[in-house]
């Protein structure tokens, strides 16, 4: 918790808060992770703002997007759909049907590519549509999962089980309070990641100098 | 015909010495199955060209597996296990279901991207270029697709590397379902299986088809069903029907003569004495010809020993001859002039096939004519000496006398000349099919729906079409690449177009060594790059110092040595681009494979240059040579 609280001046007040929430559910039971992740579950359609910012050891500052996802039902691969529609600071259209993806972007040309190229991605929307979903059985297919925090501010922690998706995803973690999901954050193994805000936190306003450690803290805090 | 000590002697010591031959054919005897050994010997390097094509090139290789049955997400997971289980297999060159490997750039070659892409021929690698790749590289990696581009950008900010695989890529790529190929209507999945072996060696076939259904039984459990098609899986089926067909009609055929030989001549021994002429000739045939030729084609045999069937007659005239009380060997010695003049105008007659020029039919010469002077004249001078005079004329008997007086009662009404006369006349003028049949795609004993299910699968897949190939030959490996270099556009053309979906050669997998220096030349030195870099990454979120491996790769690639076809050597583009060309000495040819092909018309003035020559393989050539035989640019030679 040390480190989460030696972080920039603009999130300190956000993280105090946090800190004391923090401390104060320490010695409480983590919540069941079954029950948690069934909580999760929304009634598809249903469509979410997000904000996201990238981190990565190329970077200088974090990539920070916004704008919206949209979910279909049914059960990923096979029903499921899900789009990512970036409308800040470009215009970006992600759409995943089944095992293929289309990325679409103002002035260049559509690209397409295939999940099975990309194990780490298949396991992230996998495990994001389960929870979405709230099939915990489905997350734990491919993920061990632990939980921590209590039912106000809860943490999901995933770790992918299968060789080819922790060559590059180390874990992902969801933060959240009562049914409401509030961070899902990436972590890879090459020291970055990225952290998607939801609803209600899409609207943070992130930093150029914010680091990812920063926006894990204020997951965790909030 | 009570035998003596001497006739049994003589009888023992033939059948020992037909033993022995057949040890000696036994141990020296292989039968070949290359059918090209019954089209005519090439004359000209083209044809021999076309011949090894037809035979061995890319697209005659390519098995193409369907797989049906089941959900398409279980078959999707059964083509990937068989590609797996396929790759390993010694058999192929090979395998794949649409799949991008990784592979198939390695890593030493990685610098050549920039001598490989087209992009820097007429965009310049400065700042403003890199700016703007920059920036769009940024928004990649704040996409999804970030997390698996991100450890590419460092050494590949501009991405060439993928545009290079694009371009690899084959150009009508067919529907992709859970990643892995599908037929139009995503109910069949769909696997390229390119063999070793050449198409028409149905043994070598045979053991690739074996071995893909036992890769097959191993990852499915019966739920999944597989079709191969292709000129191998062809090759398979005709030889096992012919065989079938062959041996069902050789076992009809002995069973009537046996019959035949028992009502005619109601004695066991007969069948004996009929026999030993005929199989005498049937193994100094198969010796003079392995002897002679090395291998026997399996058609050589088949057809052979059906011309030798007239042997049959020779000792069947000797035994009716004979009469009680006359010597066989009288009887054989008046015979003979007859007889002889009879073999020597079948043999004559048979003779004229070595003419032909087609080594399969000269085989057949060699064989059929060995083969009935040995029946000739061991009829002549052995056979009597074991004959004993019959007790009996074979001809008297109450059975086959009524049965001759049967036949002889049958009405023989005159008007039936005038009514037969009729029908055939009726028949000529109304056949369906005209009376003198030029296409020679008839003769392909391949049924027509097989047929038409691989062009269809090959149409969706985008795999080359076997009928159509465009070859192009210079002096050597540059000049040729040269000429399919400028061929470039007007193929490109028939792509745009719809004539063809799309078509392969090997310059799209290797430039020209002087377009590659061309490129060299093009891009900027070492300070000159590295300045621009630093102008292009102000006002970028990238760091300064990630990208040292992209300054690297640019200053390898300014200063290596051009890549050539051995340079790419075995990697799976290597093999590809090395079955489209090949150098011999003082010439190299190339091959234009197409696919999907349209309109022939259109295809075939595709070009002007004076290199290329068009050529149709005549087993299905008909429509294409019949209407629009190649008076164009393209066929000039």
């Amino acid at each position: 918790m040390f480190n989460a609280c030696r972080i920039p001046a603009v999130l300190t007040p956000l993280l105090v808060l946090g800190c004391l929430a923090h401390g104060a559910t320490a010695f409480g039971a983590a919540p069941d992770v079954d029950a948690l992740i069934r909580g999760l579950a929304r009634k598809a359609p249903a469509s979410v703002a997000f904000t996201e910012a990238r981190f990565s050891a190329l970077l200088r500052e974090p990539l920070v997007v916004s704008g919206e996802l949209d979910r279909t039902g049914g059960l990923w691969p096979n029903t499921a759909s899900l789009d990512r529609r970036v409308t800040e600071p470009y215009r970006e259209s992600t759409a995943i049907r089944g095992e293929s993806v289309r990325l679409e972007r103002d002035g260049e040309p559509e690209r397409t590519f295939a999940l099975k190229r990309v194990p780490e991605l298949r396991a992230l929307l996998s495990g994001f549509v389960a929870l979405l979903s709230g099939d915990a059985a489905a997350v734990r297919k491919d993920f061990s999962v632990e939980s921590g925090g209590d039912d106000a501010s809860w943490s999901l922690e995933l770790k992918p089980v299968e060789a080819s998706a922790r060559r590059r995803l180390t874990e992902i973690v969801v933060n959240g309070s009562g049914s409401e999901p509030r961070c899902f954050s990436m972590l890879d193994t090459r020291g970055g990641g990225s952290v998607l805000l939801l609803g209600a936190a899409a609207g943070t306003n992130v930093q150029k100098n914010a680091t990812l450690e920063d926006l894990l803290s204020l997951c965790r805090a909030e | 015909m009570t035998p003596t000590g001497r006739t049994i002697l003589l009888s023992a010591l033939w059948v020992a010495s037909l033993a022995a031959l057949g040890v000696f054919v036994q141990r020296h005897l292989s039968v070949g199955n290359d059918l090209r050994l019954f089209l005519p010997n090439p004359t000209t390097p083209e044809q021999r060209l076309l011949l090894e094509e037809v035979g061995e090139g890319p697209a005659s290789r390519v098995l193409v597996i369907a797989l049906a049955g089941a959900a398409p997400q279980r078959l999707a997971e059964v083509s990937r296990q068989l590609t797996e289980s396929l790759r390993d297999n010694a058999e192929f060159r090979f395998v794949t279901n649409g799949e991008v490997s990784p592979e198939a750039f390695p890593d030493d070659l990685q610098p050549y991207r920039f001598l490989l892409s087209s992009t820097f021929d007429t965009q310049s690698l400065d700042a403003a270029y890199l700016h703007s790749e920059l920036e769009m590289r940024a928004r990649d990696l704040a996409s999804p697709a970030g997390i698996f581009l991100e450890p590419l950008l460092p050494r590949d900010p501009t991405l060439e590397t993928l545009k290079v695989l694009e371009r690899w890529q084959p150009m009508q790529q067919p529907r992709q379902d859970f990643d892995v190929w599908f037929d139009h209507d995503g109910r069949r999945a769909l696997l390229v299986a390119e063999t070793r072996a050449p198409a028409f060696d149905p043994t070598a076939q045979r053991a690739s088809i074996a071995a893909i259904n036992t890769a097959l039984a191993d990852v499915a459990v019966r739920d999944v069903t597989a079709t191969v098609s292709g000129s191998g899986a062809f090759s398979v089926l005709m030889e096992a029907r012919t065989r079938s067909e062959a041996q069902s009609l050789t076992r009809a055929a002995s069973i009537g003569m046996i019959l035949l030989l028992l009502l005619a001549y109601r004695r066991i021994s007969s069948l004996f004495l009929s026999a030993l002429p005929l199989v005498s000739a049937g193994l100094v045939a198969l010796a003079a010809v392995s002897a002679l030729f090395g291998t026997v084609h399996g058609i050589t045999l088949a057809f052979g020993f059906t011309l030798l069937g007239v042997a049959q007659d020779y000792p069947t005239h000797l035994l009716s001859h004979c009469r009680p009380n006359t010597d066989a060997r009288d009887v054989a010695r008046e015979l003979w002039p007859t007889l002889a003049i009879g073999i020597a105008s079948t043999c004559l007659a048979y003779s004229t096939l070595l003419l032909a020029g087609v080594s399969g039919l000269a085989q057949l010469a060699c064989f059929s004519v060995a083969g009935l002077a040995v029946a000739g004249l061991t009829t002549r001078f052995v056979l009597p000496q074991l004959m004993a005079a019959p007790s009996r004329d074979f001809a008297s008997s109450a059975l086959l006398g009524r049965i001759w007086s049967s036949i002889a009662r049958l009405p023989r009404p005159a008007w039936a000349v005038g009514l037969a006369l009729i029908v055939c006349i009726a028949v000529i003028a109304l056949a369906r099919q005209p009376l003198w049949e030029n296409d020679l795609g008839k003769l392909t004993p391949v049924p027509a729906d097989l047929l038409a299910q691989d062009q269809a699968l090959r149409a969706q897949l985008g795999t080359a079409d076997v009928r159509y190939l465009l070859v192009v030959d210079a002096n050597d490996t540059q000049a040729v690449l040269a000429r399919l270099e400028a061929l470039e556009p007007s193929l490109a053309a028939l792509v745009t177009n719809g004539a063809v979906t799309g078509y392969d050669d090997a310059a799209r997998y290797l430039p020209t060594v002087a377009t590659q220096l061309r490129r060299q030349a093009r891009l900027p030195d070492a300070s000159a790059l590295a300045s621009a870099l630093e102008t292009a990454l102000a006002g970028t979120p990238f760091r300064e110092d990630v990208f040292a491996p992209f300054l690297a790769d640019v200053a390898r690639a300014k200063t290596a040595p051009p890549l050539t076809l051995a340079r790419l050597g075995d990697s799976p583009v290597g093999a590809r681009a090395d079955m489209l060309l090949s150098a011999h000495d003082g010439s190299a040819t190339a091959l234009v494979t197409f696919s999907g092909v349209k309109d022939v018309v259109r295809e075939s003035r595709c070009s002007t240059s004076r290199a290329q020559r068009k050529r149709s393989w005549p087993s299905t050539g008909q429509r294409f040579c019949g209407r629009s035989r190649p008076r164009s640019a393209c066929s000039s030679s």
